[in-house]
């Protein structure tokens, strides 16, 4: 049994991974949550989680990331997937066009299923194979823009920007917290408080080593 | 006729079918048969199993310490054994991290190194062109049971030098039908045609108590009883240095460099030994080498004058050592092991520089001014019985074991107090939160809680216990030994929080709360059952226990939204 | 209860059965395939006679040549031997003898013998006869029995005489 100490957070997050089947969703979590790429990755079957704590300005913050199956046929269960997600990365890769094209289709999904308030993030995955280029990052950024959403081009298997797209969007929900914009008692705002206990001292322990993962790969 | 028991080898219940060699693994990586080749040098003849995997640097160490390194026209056999790196560590499976965990920390299985107890023979041998055969039988295995093997591998050898390989196939067959090396249990291993009975010492034993395994009923002729896994002839290797044994202890305790000189490979090892033995049972957590030689791949990494010597142990007898370790603080010469006049007229050197060649007198080559004053009490004890031989050497050697073991005793106990005061308070732990970590070992705190509670309550010598506590702090024992302690004492902290967890009242906990944090819990439910069932050895977590996580799962997933539901249950 | 510890060892051609006997006195079961031993295999087991309780260190030996020089290891020390033929085997018979002359010469000065011709459930294929068995058992002072290890016929008498 690994040595887990106390790890103090405040809020809880719930992210979700979306995009089309083999855009490495499951390799960028499992990136995230393990500092490791997995070469090779089973489909993934319904939802898997991976968790780990984060610390965004000083607070530590717990991400609960719902690692959705791309396959189609999976979509239509996929709505309670979204409810109560604080943040969505988007993914597709940048070799295969045809996972570009079908981003309008999962934004559709994100926005009519989640709240107005849902951080939403493009990731350009694949970077590291830039040889196989089949969209360039300004038509991407471009896109990302024109429908308000943050953007980065990310490789789960160097690593590159990984963290930062699971940072980013923990600030971004963080901030919207700080300036009243994400009402934390509005049902499904994907973000749970831990509140202070009544001795006056700070938030909630749990036993989620860092790094731990769900993730079956 | 009335009752019949019998007992045929598989009897691990978790693991009833082995693979075949996998129980022999657990108590040897292979036999390597090692001749000295005329035109080869060192070579390996054979290994058995072939299948054991060996790399080049590996063989090259086990090639060059499977013999006397300085020339000696000694004939006969000589027992000695050597460690050394291994290049592939050891991944414990989930039973032997049982026998990790209940195993004294001295007699963990090594997964860092491999011990190689050598069993060499020289004679007179008419068909080679050398007219000498050099020979040995090396037996290189994991665990540090010295003793143990000691006997087995001269079991083991003798049965090779007198019907050759098809003995070493036999033998290793015996050897993979034995039990497990368990800690507490009390085997009877049966090889070539004897059977040796040998008690593993477990953590749970009392400190102290005689390890030499019970016997049945009657004394049973027909088995040969090893008295210990671990202990070696101390007292006959320290002999020459009786009146210094307090500052090789102390030496030994903080991690200070120290090589060992002596003529032969067999006495060098055992010292090197009976040194780490000498604090027990604390481990000594440096690297040491109870045999090592110039061609040893650390030669160049170990005696560089460039830098500190590191802190370790080693053994040497070759001459070339004295020149090249000559900067080393504490040089420890020993000489034969059959030589006992010679303790009285040792005095002790404080300069090193008449130290060239190896014909110096025994003694212990120092310029370290101890902390403690020496036990004059034990010292007399065993030197007023050994002229005329009247004790028998396991007396002294039982005698010096327990006085060091008591000794080092001593020393831990205000160390061992102190850290329960690092637990975090019961109220503190709570079922939904995970266990609260030890706050850090504070020494200034420590220091002061010596005047009360210091080792002067348990032990006789003198001396400033404090100055020798900074000294610890400073070596690699204290944080082998902190963090060994660390891992326990959180282990059984986790395993509390676990029942709590059980035992809470998760209807009250649930209430109120929010789908993300419901699922958080979940979560955190299946990675601890998935937790206990990875780990089956954790014996400590009861069945009512698991039992009842799984029912606080169920209800938990029952009571989310059913399309929720319905993914929660496949993961 | 004093336990009296009894070393014994099994000795005889390859394919007579020793392993098969040892398995049907230790464990009561047979297994009509059972692999050839290397170098030797150990069991052991407690038996209660007359209140006296009895612990078999049994010593099977391999039965091919190449692992004969290692007999010794195992007969050294013991205090009885069972030295098995297979009935059905003229030529086991033969080798029996060359083990006992072994015994006879090498082996421990107070060494109870047994011999044990096995499969005696092929009766139809016999080689051996149990006269001829018998009278050379006498005259080299040795116990004798006809056993199957198959049907377990005096097997577990054997054990049980020698002790």
């Amino acid at each position: 049994m690994a040595t887990a100490g106390p790890y103090n957070y405040s809020y809880i997050f719930k992210y979700i991974i979306i995009g089309d089947m083999g855009v490495g969703k499951s390799c960028l979590l499992h990136q995230f949550t393990e500092k490791k790429f997995m070469s090779d990755c089973p489909h993934t079957i319904g939802v898997e989680f991976g968790t780990r704590i984060i610390e965004v300005a000083g607070q530590k913050i717990k991400l609960q990331i719902w690692d959705t199956a791309g396959q189609e046929r999976f979509r239509a269960v996929t709505r309670s997937y979204y409810r109560g997600a604080a943040g969505a990365l988007m993914a597709y890769d940048i070799t295969r066009r045809s996972t570009y094209n079908h981003l309008s289709s999962w934004l559709t999904d994100a926005r009519n299923l989640t709240n107005p308030n849902t951080v939403i993030v493009l990731i350009g995955n694949k970077c590291d194979l830039d040889s196989q280029r089949d969209v360039t990052y300004e038509e991407a950024k471009q896109f990302a823009d024109e429908n308000g959403l943050l953007y980065l081009e990310a490789s789960a298997k160097t690593g590159e920007n990984v963290e930062e797209a699971f940072l980013d969007t923990a600030k971004k929900i963080y901030q919207n917290i700080q300036d009243g914009s994400l009402d934390l008692n509005a049902a499904e705002s994907g973000v749970q408080h831990k509140p202070t206990n009544s001795r006056g001292t700070t938030t909630i322990t749990t036993d989620q080593p860092v790094n731990e993962s769900k993730c079956a790969c | 006729m009335a009752t019949s028991t019998s007992e045929y080898q598989h009897d691990e219940p978790s693991s009833p079918a082995l693979a075949p060699w996998e129980r022999f693994s657990r108590w040897l990586h292979c036999v390597c048969i090692v001749v000295f080749d005329l035109e080869l040098g060192q070579a390996i003849e054979d290994v058995y199993p072939a299948e054991a995997e060996l790399s080049t640097s590996e063989k090259r160490n086990i090639c060059y310490l499977s013999f006397p390194d300085s020339n000696s026209a000694a004939m006969g056999d000589t027992q000695f054994h050597f460690r050394i790196r291994s290049d592939r560590r050891l991944e414990l499976d989930s039973s032997e991290v049982l026998v990790d965990r209940d195993s004294p920390a001295v007699l963990k299985p090594d997964i860092a190194h491999y011990y190689g107890f050598v069993y060499f023979r020289q004679e007179k041998d008419s068909t080679s062109k050398r007219g000498y055969m050099q020979k040995s039988v090396v037996l290189l295995s994991r665990l540090p049971y010295v003793k143990f093997f000691s006997v087995i591998s001269k079991t083991v050898a003798e049965g090779y030098f007198e019907h050759g390989m098809v003995s070493i196939e036999s033998s290793c067959h015996d050897i993979d039908q034995w039990r497990l090396p368990i800690p507490g249990r009390t085997l009877q291993l049966p090889i070539s045609g004897k059977v040796l009975q040998i008690r593993i010492p477990s953590k749970k034993d009392k400190p102290g108590a005689v390890s030499s395994p019970e016997v049945y009923g009657q004394a049973i002729p027909a088995v040969t009883i090893v008295s210990s896994v671990q202990d070696v002839d101390s007292f006959s290797c320290l002999q020459p240095v009786l009146p210094h044994l307090n500052v090789l202890w102390e030496l030994v305790l903080v991690g200070e460099p120290i090589v060992v000189m002596a003529s032969t490979p067999d006495i060098c090892a055992t010292t090197v030994q009976a040194l780490i033995n000498m604090i027990k049972p604390l481990k000594y957590a440096s690297d040491f080498r109870p045999y090592f030689t110039i061609h040893d791949n650390e030669f160049k990494e170990y005696t560089t004058k460039t830098q500190a010597p590191p802190s370790i142990i080693l053994g040497v007898t070759n001459p070339y050592f004295a020149k090249t370790l000559q900067h080393w603080p504490h040089v420890l010469v020993v000489d034969s092991c059959s030589n006992p006049g010679l303790s009285s007229t040792i005095k002790r050197t404080k300069n090193l520089k008449g130290l060239t060649t190896l014909d110096t007198t025994p003694g212990l080559y120092t310029k370290y001014l101890p902390t403690m004053k020496e036990d004059k009490f034990i010292i007399r004890r065993l030197l007023k019985q050994v002229p005329p031989g009247t004790r028998p050497q396991e007396a002294q050697n039982a005698m010096l074991t327990r006085h060091f073991l008591e000794q080092t005793q001593s020393f831990i106990i205000p160390l061992e107090r102190y850290i329960t005061t690092l637990m975090p308070l019961q109220k503190n732990i709570s079922p939904w939160k995970s266990a609260p970590n030890l706050k850090p070992f504070d020494v200034e705190e420590f220091i002061r809680s010596l005047n009360k509670a210091g080792p002067q309550l348990t032990s006789d010598i003198k001396g400033n216990w404090q100055t020798l506590y900074r000294k610890f702090f400073k070596s690699p024992n204290f944080d082998g030994w902190l963090r060994s302690r660390q891992a326990e004492i959180l282990e059984a902290l986790q395993l509390r929080q676990i029942e709590m967890m059980g035992a809470a009242d998760i209807t009250a906990y649930i209430k109120g709360k929010a789908e993300v944090e419901i699922v958080d819990l979940i979560l955190r439910l299946k990675d601890k059952l998935v937790n206990i069932k990875c780990n089956n050895s954790n014996v400590s977590i009861s069945e009512v226990t698991r039992h009842r996580l799984t029912e606080h799962l169920i209800f938990v997933v029952s009571i989310l939204p059913p399309d929720l539901q319905g993914i929660l249950k496949n993961i | 209860m004093a336990v009296r510890e009894i070393k014994l060892c099994l000795l005889g051609d390859a394919g007579v059965g020793k392993s098969s006997l040892v398995l049907r006195f230790v464990c009561d079961t047979f297994n009509a395939c059972s692999e050839s031993t290397i170098g030797a295999s150990f069991m052991s087991k407690t038996i209660e006679v007359n209140e006296q309780s009895y612990k078999y260190q049994i010593w099977d030996t391999a039965g091919q040549e190449k692992y004969r020089g290692l007999a010794p290891m195992y007969y050294r020390g013991a205090a009885a031997a069972i030295v098995v033929f297979d009935i059905t085997r003229e030529e086991s018979f033969h080798t029996l003898k060359d083990w006992v002359k072994e015994l006879q010469q090498l082996g421990p000065p107070n060494l109870v013998m047994a011999i044990a011709g096995n499969k005696s459930d092929l009766d139809e294929m016999r080689e051996v006869s149990s006269h001829d068995a018998r009278t050379f058992a006498d005259s080299v002072d040795a116990l004798f029995a006809e056993t199957s290890a198959l049907t377990a016929k005096n097997v577990l008498e054997l054990f049980v005489e020698i002790s």
